[in-house]
């Protein structure tokens, strides 16, 4: 919709400002100029972008961390002890659940 | 978007070391080629992991770090509930991640507890991964 520039200057309203438009008592319509919000913002969350940059950072730090304590070169075996114990005690608070085949 | 259910072993080998297939798997995951999808008890094992064998000594606070942006970037599904695919039962938090997200693959380097194909979620190692992202290999059957 092309409001007249003397209108929107009086009304304060910038070019390409989204609209609400109600039609009110007698026929006329009522034009509210709405805000914009990025859902991201307004939920808080960060865009997947930023997020997935920032895990690639992180993971950068912990494999600086990794070399300077020689973890970095630690063979699958013992990946995959580390691994076992993990699901070992993590079943012991989890055995009562129902299980399905 | 290819969805993964990566194994625990897989997490680790790609956050300790910038080499190797697991660490490529990885950077496919930041590339967002692939969707890594998880449950509650596959988020709990990647932090429980952390406290066994030499990983203990790893930094707290950067293992926190990435465990909660991983959280952040994976697809949380929930668990219908107990599966028995695996014969080793711990296993199964694993295949049940991939039957709530209808995943197409679980990603594992310990192929010999995870033998098993389940629905529609096929079982490869991160190389596997790799030749089928790359189409130098037919999709498995």
């Amino acid at each position: 919709m092309v409001i007249p520039r003397s209108l929107r200057e009086e009304a304060g309203v910038s070019e390409g400002t989204l609209i609400k438009v109600a039609v009110v008592e007698g026929g006329q319509l009522l034009l509210t100029p709405q805000f914009t919000i990025d859902r991201p913002k307004l939920s808080g969350r960060k865009p997947r972008k930023t997020i997935l940059r920032e895990l690639a950072a992180a993971v950068d730090e912990l494999r600086q961390d990794a070399k300077a304590k020689g973890i970095d070169k630690m063979p699958m075996s013992e990946i995959n002890r580390a691994v076992t114990a993990a699901r070992r005690d993590l079943k012991k608070g989890s055995s009562s659940k129902r299980v399905r085949a | 978007m290819i969805r993964v259910v990566l194994d625990t072993n897989v997490l680790v080998a790609a956050v300790i070391s910038p080499t190797g297939p697991n660490a490529q798997i990885f950077q496919a995951i930041v590339a967002d080629k692939i969707r890594p999808y998880v449950t509650n008890a596959v988020v709990e094992e990647y932090g429980r992991v952390f406290e066994y064998e030499r990983l203990q000594y790893l930094d707290k606070r950067r293992i926190a770090n990435v465990r909660r942006l991983l959280k952040a970037a994976a697809i949380k599904v929930k668990s219908r509930g107990r599966l028995k695919v695996s014969e080793h039962e711990e296993d199964n938090r694993i295949y049940e991640c991939a039957v709530a997200a209808k995943a197409h693959y679980i990603v594992t380097e310990n192929t010999k507890h995870f033998t098993t194909p389940y629905k529609v979620t096929k079982i490869v190692n991160a190389r596997q991964l790799l030749r089928l992202l790359a189409g130098d290999e037919p999709p498995i059957a």
